[in-house]
């Protein structure tokens, strides 16, 4: 019994979801609440609400009957162009069975040709956005004239009324509601009006009513694209006119919703919203006009509407030129959609700082220990041209000289017949293994890259060593090696006056390719005695840097491998003990987290051997795993003395709701509320055999760049585990001791 | 310009010998040494009185620099950690420790001596025969790592750590045969005979021995790089037996020390600086049988030195001054030093670099160098060419770091200071000279001894 519940209960959540999110992913969105006020909205007018209903469920019910992404058909991806095109015909239409199979069918229809237009355009990373429901409403359309069963309304909504007053339901009366408060309660500037009724031109309608509903929904859903609707809605308002036309025509010929989609798809959804995405926007409006008054000139003689073709069109066609950009500098694209102009615009600046492991194939140093680079990316001595972005690797004494004794012979040169290893994975695909190496300031003009090996790590990313011993290559073509196997040994080979290590990285695999200006995955940078960790960034010429050293402390205590139990007791003065037990699971693409089974919270994290970062949590900020999450959000498995390591929590995962909202209008440009996060080494028993760590790291809230809230955490690390985690704040203290670390 | 009086040379008759060919001739390669890192020969004998040990810590931090380097740059583990016998002047050891040096201990004075000077207990190395039942205690205690020497040392500490019911971290001292004779087979089990294998086995059953590393020393002054490959890769096979047999995974192989210091050795035919090889070549060899052994990448273990003579013996120099000039009755000249073998231990083992310094004339002397001790041993060198010296002319002896300071007789005389140039130029005493008083106060007289009439 129990169990026929609990699938019923799915399956109504199910339903629930799909139809809530058929109507929020109108406007990117996929936010419960805003669905749902759109579907509130939508029922101003019950009968079109009722059939833009049946529309989503014909839609979706036979998505799921040909068997299709049931993750799709919940988040609304081919619900709400059927949902449209019914609003659509209920609007122009009068109800009757008729009209129902129309719908029905169209939903069938439009769900078609979503997938073709989806097929077609997804090739070039570009959306699908009104293509399907502009296809179906004009196809319907120029169908009804064929179909003496439909039924246009003379005049619209009150010839409609007068049906339904005949058909016995009494809707003129709820119009008349409607009406009256509109008259009465809803008196706004004439703009504002017109802002409203633009938006509830959605679904073919007019009224203040439903457009409040919609911006109200627009504001709980993102501040950004509120923000956004208002100016692309203001900057049409303003040339509108100018360029000859009415602004009556937003509502009545409902086209003003194409200037709010066209400045929130350009402006926060496709695009990260920044400056230069607002500004586009308002460049691109005055083009939209043009576009829009030609459309419904050429659409006219088939007697049709333009509808939202302008801002489809156009938003496609700037997202198309943009992906044969060679720039990326103010315009950056959104490339994980989250359906949210803030989730984009945090993530982006999270991914841009912290997490760009996710963006990069990780390359590492081509060898072992601490090496000084001697020409870096457009060096001035040979990185010339289309070989610009290499590495020159030397070795240093603390004098800063390359060499012991008079540095005549390449044997004095302490970087001579080092170790070059495998900068990642790969397939060695060219070797040059035969030329001599020169004597000191000798240079080999016509065996230019000397002894040299060419590795394949991905298909369009090689990396090259050159100027190698001779005969010190272990490895020939087609071999396999692994990341920091030697693969050979530091020469003088070629273009070389004096021993060093060339490393670049190319798209081809040939030597001597035209080098990729392409990021080293960590490094540590040393100067004096202070370390720094760099992660997909590159040297610059007369760095000492150096791999990340894995601590096998470091390394076993955060092998949160799947399965793996923590479990924790929990002491805070005055409180009564408590427990809590983690486990480590992985999801369906293979993203490890924790999970609290006492809490139910969630932090998901990555670990690559080289560092660990936790990248999202879900569930209670009083769980202990909140406080793990803050407290590692960022680690490098290797131990620098005092390293410092410095990152911004993303916003909504740290601070207070309210700041938050306020902040959301502005971020785009000035964030005044920051999320920051400081990491520590402060203790180690042994750099090579160590048995204790502590991790000193903070979580600090700042607002206009005045501290607001603290945590500070110690994690102790000892015997291959996290023993001690303890969190301080300015009223308590809480030790949590990992009992029991089970693999 | 500031003209300098002409130095006045005795003259002097000498017998024509034309003796073995010899293609550097006769006159002396060397030129007058007047300072030691920029300070003054004189001015430092002015101040601390002759003899007087001098230590450049330039040049001990440039050394233990390059020797990291050498192997940091080859293989990723490396530790050194300093063998205190070599020179157990806390100040020496300080740099060493200030550089990253652990200690490398073997008695329970000098075990003593590093804890006092800071070092945690996890980073020492407790080596040696001699280790009594107290002194495994200490080490235990202090959770250092032992590297036992013998059976019976390892029986000790099986009860003691049964008895305290604590874990103690061990290694065993493994020797072995790496074509270098004599064999110092005298230190830890034998790896041929599989007495090595014995002791781990022993080690691996004990519940409270932890087997953290494989220890040798396989020589000192060793000439020959290729031995250090033979060792490495003899440990290397316990170290992979272990694992395979155990699954315990060795944390560090020691290869102990014995890199030569560039001092030329007794009856060597070429000088030092052209015999020996370059720390380069021992860890050429070293991290390449390690390397290309076979572990795991992420088994492979921390290389461990305790290289003492090759890291201080350059960075030390006695000042010395000459007490008076003879004729043998072989017509040979013979120079008194007011330093000799109780202090310069070392004498008895190498040809010490002995520079004068101040201006010398070009006329040199074959001559042999005498001590200050009534004793016949004391010779310094027996065969020297040397410009003539005059009383009270200073000289300076070169790469005495290693073993003086440690190995030094109270003998005769006193032991003198010794003095430390830092990185900056200023020197200081690190260990003040031996008066009476250091001698006489241990001393004990029983009463009736206390008096006497002459």
């Amino acid at each position: 019994m129990n169990k026929w519940l609990s699938i019923a209960k799915k399956g109504l959540l199910y339903s629930f979801d799909t139809i809530v999110n058929s109507y929020a992913v109108v406007f990117f969105s996929n936010n419960v609440l805003f669905g749902l006020l759109l579907l509130l909205a939508s029922f101003i007018d019950p009968l079109a609400g009722i059939c833009g209903l049946i529309g989503v469920i014909s839609a979706n019910v036979f998505s799921r009957i040909i068997g299709l992404n049931k993750d799709f058909i919940r988040k609304g991806y081919h619900g709400y162009d059927a949902m449209l095109v019914a609003s659509g015909i209920a609007h122009f239409y009068s109800f009757n069975q008729t009209v129902l199979l129309v719908i029905i069918c169209v939903g069938i229809f439009s769900t078609l040709i979503s997938f073709l237009v989806h097929g077609i355009l997804h090739k070039y990373n570009l959306p699908t956005l009104s293509f399907p429901f502009l296809i179906s409403i004009w196809l319907v359309f120029s169908a009804f004239p064929s179909m003496h069963t439909m039924q246009v309304h003379p005049e619209l909504i009150y010839s409609l009324n007068e049906k339904q007053k005949a058909s016995g339901f009494n809707l003129a009366h709820w119009m008349e509601i409607i009406d009256q408060l509109e008259q009465n309660f809803l008196q706004f500037p004439k703009m504002v009006n017109v802002y409203l009724k633009s938006l509830s031109s959605l679904f073919f309608q007019s009224n203040v009513l439903s457009g409040l509903l919609i911006a109200l929904g627009l504001l709980i859903y993102s501040r950004i694209a509120f923000s956004l609707s208002i100016l692309g809605f203001v900057t049409a308002y303003f040339f509108y006119p100018i360029l000859g036309g009415d602004v009556a025509d937003f509502y009545e010929k409902f086209i003003g919703l194409n200037f709010i989609f066209l400045a929130i798809a350009i402006g926060g959804i496709y695009l990260v919203p920044c400056f230069a995405s607002y500004l586009i926007t308002v460049v691109l409006t005055p083009l939209l006009i043009i576009i829009l008054f030609g459309l419904n000139k050429i659409l006219y003689m088939v007697g049709l509407a333009p509808y939202s073709l302008p801002f489809t069109l156009l938003t496609i066609l700037f997202l198309y030129v943009l992906n044969y950009r060679v720039s990326f500098k103010y315009i950056h694209r959104v490339y994980h959609q989250e359906f949210s102009p803030e989730k984009n615009l945090y993530n982006f600046l999270n991914s841009n700082h912290r997490l760009r492991l996710f963006n990069f194939f990780p390359i590492h140093l081509p060898f072992w220990g601490e090496w000084m680079v001697s020409q870096a990316h457009d060096g001035k001595i040979t990185h010339l041209g289309e070989w610009s972005k290499a590495f020159d690797f030397i070795i240093l004494d603390n004098e800063m000289k390359s060499y012991q004794n008079p540095g005549q012979t390449v044997d004095d040169f302490y970087c001579f017949n080092k170790p070059v290893v495998a900068c990642a994975d790969g397939y060695v695909s060219a070797i040059v293994d035969n030329v001599e190496d020169n004597d000191v300031k000798g240079v080999n003009t016509l065996q230019n890259w000397g002894n040299s090996m060419v590795i394949y790590h991905a298909d369009g990313l090689y990396s090259q060593v050159s100027h190698l011993k001779m005969g010190s290559l272990k490895y020939g073509v087609g071999d396999f090696v692994k990341k920091g196997e030697i693969i050979a040994y530091c020469g003088n080979s070629g273009r070389s006056p004096e021993p060093h290590i060339h490393f670049q990285l190319q798209e081809s695999p040939f030597i001597g390719a035209k080098t990729l200006d392409f990021p080293l995955a960590y490094y540590i940078k040393r100067e004096n005695k202070k370390f720094s960790l760099h992660t997909f960034s590159k040297p610059i010429e007369g760095e000492l840097i150096q791999g990340i050293e894995v601590n096998p402390l470091l390394k076993s205590a955060y092998e949160l491998i799947p399965g793996a139990k923590l479990n924790w007791k929990i002491k805070e003065e005055g409180k009564e003990l408590k427990t809590q037990n983690w486990e480590v699971f992985t999801d369906s693409i293979n993203a490890s987290y924790i999970f609290c089974h006492d809490t139910k919270a969630v932090a998901y994290f990555y670990n690559d051997g080289n560092m660990i970062v936790f990248t999202s949590f879900y569930g209670s900020k009083k769980s202990l795993l909140y406080h793990f999450y803050l407290a590692n959000y960022k680690l490098a498995l290797g131990y620098y003395q005092d390293l410092i390591i410095i990152e911004n929590y993303p916003i909504a995962t740290i601070s207070i709701k309210f700041l938050n909202f306020i902040q959301d209008f502005f971020a785009p440009f000035y964030r005044f509320v920051s999320a920051n996060f400081t990491m520590k080494y402060v203790f180690i028993d042994d750099i090579n055999i160590t048995s204790e760590i502590i991790l000193e790291s903070s979580a600090e809230i700042r607002v206009l760049g005045f501290k607001s809230k603290a945590f500070q955490y110690s994690t102790n690390l000892r015997v291959n585990k996290i023993n001690e985690f303890i969190i301080t704040t300015s009223k308590t203290k809480i030790v949590a001791i990992c009992e029991n670390y089970i693999y | 310009m500031k003209t300098e009086k002409l130095k006045y040379e005795r003259p002097a008759i000498r017998k024509m010998n034309t003796g073995l060919m010899n293609k550097f001739g006769t006159r002396t390669e060397y030129a007058p040494f007047t300072h030691i890192d920029g300070v003054s020969v004189k001015e430092l004998i002015n101040k601390y009185g002759s003899p007087c040990f001098v230590i450049s810590e330039r040049t001990i931090r440039k050394t233990y620099q390059n020797a990291v380097r050498a192997f940091k740059t080859r293989y990723p583990k490396v530790q050194f950690a300093w063998s205190y016998k070599t020179n157990y002047i806390d100040a020496v050891c300080n740099v060493f420790h200030q550089e990253g040096s652990w200690a490398e201990v073997v008695s329970i004075f000098e075990y003593t001596k590093a804890i006092e000077n800071g070092v945690p207990g996890n980073k020492i190395i407790f080596n040696g025969p001699e280790k009594t039942k107290a002194d495994l205690k200490v080490a235990l205690e202090n959770n250092s790592y032992i590297h036992v020497d013998h059976f019976d040392e390892l029986y000790d500490l099986i009860e003691l750590t049964q008895e305290l019911k604590k874990t103690a971290k061990v290694a065993i001292r493994v020797n072995m045969d790496t074509g270098v004779y004599p064999m110092w087979d005298r230190f830890g089990f034998n790896y041929e005979s599989g007495q090595a294998w014995n002791a781990i086995n022993k080690i691996m059953a004990s519940e409270y021995l932890e087997m953290v590393g494989l220890h040798c020393h396989i020589g000192t002054f060793m000439l020959d790089p290729n031995a250090y490959a033979v060792a490495a890769s003899k440990l290397s096979d316990l170290a992979v037996n272990i694992k395979y047999v155990f699954n315990k995974t060795i944390q560090y192989l020691d290869l102990g020390g014995g890199f030569p210091s560039a001092n030329t050795l007794r009856g060597a035919y070429l000088p030092g600086p052209d015999m020996i090889p370059s720390i380069d070549e021992f860890a050429e060899v070293i991290t390449n049988t390690i390397l290309n052994y076979g572990y795991k990448k992420e088994d492979l273990p921390l290389l461990i030195l305790e290289t003492g003579r090759a890291m201080i013996d350059d960075a030390g120099y006695l000042l010395g001054s000459v007490i008076a000039n003879k004729r043998l009755s072989d017509g040979r000249r013979a120079t008194i030093m007011d330093f000799g073998v109780n202090i310069l231990f070392t004498a008895f083992w190498y040809e010490h670099k002995i520079t004068p310094a101040q201006e010398f004339s070009s006329h040199t002397e074959d001559m042999v160098i005498y001590g200050p001790l009534c004793m016949n041993i004391d010779v310094v060198r027996s065969s020297v060419t040397l410009p003539a010296l005059n009383r009270g002319d200073h000289v300076v002896v070169h790469k005495v770091g290693a073993y003086n300071m440690t190995q030094w007789m109270q003998f005769i005389a006193m032991r003198p200071k010794v003095t430390l140039i830092d990185t900056n130029g200023n020197s200081h005493i690190i260990r003040e000279n031996e008066t009476v008083k250091t001698i006489t106060e241990p001393e004990r007289m029983p009463d009736h001894l206390k008096t006497f009439n002459l």
